[in-house]
């Protein structure tokens, strides 16, 4: 349910969209959403603009940047610095970079620029390139290996001796 | 009436384009839950804006019958982002408020009203 609360009067002088015959106000309203990984939630206190004479209700930019930002947060997504940091690290282009990962040229444009905000998959993905040089180096290669690479040494010639002293011995008790 | 929609003047998507590209005369419909879908899909209002505003560039951009003569002008068009993005075809309505020192914009975003039905604008083609 929407909590309404008006503002100090303050008249933004701005005429209604829908009826033209009222005002704009300031008020705050509690925003709601629904997002495929955080559910329905509830943004409160968004900063909107409503009619004094029909009711209509638009957001300004404000209230975009209030939701933008609390999603950004909510859904912890890489941000743009981040992606710029990705590309530089690895001297990139975004086309070199749209190549490695599989992601669109335009999607990884659209990260850069702020335009769209990339999925949480999107962002672990890319903050782990960002953080390992060897996953980086592995994609780059498209070793996807899983065989471990750990050394394993030789047994000792001294321990191979003793177990066929043993076997030899038990041979001889056998007869 | 007929059937086939009346496209925008070139002079009325160089006044909504200018308004979407400044913070202070762009708006979105709160009734019509136009930023639910943005939310959805990922799109942020800046991007959406940008996106729209450079769209305006194409001339497919459609007068709305009005309902009642008394209604305001409103102008639609269809936004279709590109294959590999997750985002449909985005049904857009635009209302300029010529009102006040410079115009205005509200921007409903649907799902599916004349997706069907409207030629598309492709962003970033």
């Amino acid at each position: 349910m929407k909590t309404a609360k008006k503002l100090k009067a303050q008249s933004e002088g701005i005429p209604c969209f829908e009826c033209e015959g009222g005002t704009l106000q300031s008020v705050l309203l509690d925003y709601q959403t629904e997002h495929s990984k955080l559910g329905a939630i509830t943004i409160a206190a968004v900063p909107m603009l409503q009619c004094d004479s029909c009711g209509a209700t638009v957001i300004g930019e404000e209230g975009n940047n209030r939701i933008d930002s609390f999603l950004d947060k909510a859904l912890n997504v890489i941000t743009p610095v981040e992606v710029q940091a990705f590309l530089e690290k690895y001297q990139l282009t975004q086309k070199r970079a749209s190549e490695l990962t599989g992601y669109g040229e335009k999607n990884i444009s659209r990260w850069l620029s702020g335009r769209a905000r990339p999925s949480e998959s999107v962002s672990n993905f890319l903050r782990i390139l960002l953080a390992e040089g060897g996953a980086f180096e592995r994609l780059k290669m498209k070793n996807f290996s899983v065989v471990p690479t750990v050394h394993i040494p030789p047994r000792s010639v001294s321990r191979t001796r003793k177990k066929a002293k043993k076997i030899r011995r038990r041979k001889e008790l056998a007869t | 009436m007929s059937s086939i929609p009346r496209k925008a003047p070139a002079a009325i998507r160089k006044q909504i384009a200018e308004a979407l590209r400044d913070p202070h005369r762009r708006f979105l419909d709160h009734n019509s839950s136009s930023r639910n879908h943005l939310d959805r899909w990922g799109l942020k209002a800046e991007g959406f804006f940008a996106d729209l505003a450079d769209s305006l560039a194409s001339d497919l951009l459609f007068l709305k019958p009005k309902n009642h003569p008394n209604d305001p002008q409103r102008y639609q068009c269809v936004l279709a982002y590109p294959e590999d993005d997750p985002y449909p075809a985005l049904d857009i309505h635009v209302t300029l408020s010529p009102k006040g020192q410079a115009p205005r914009v509200m921007v409903a975003v649907h799902e599916s009203d004349t997706v069907q039905t409207l030629p598309r604008i492709h962003v970033d083609p």
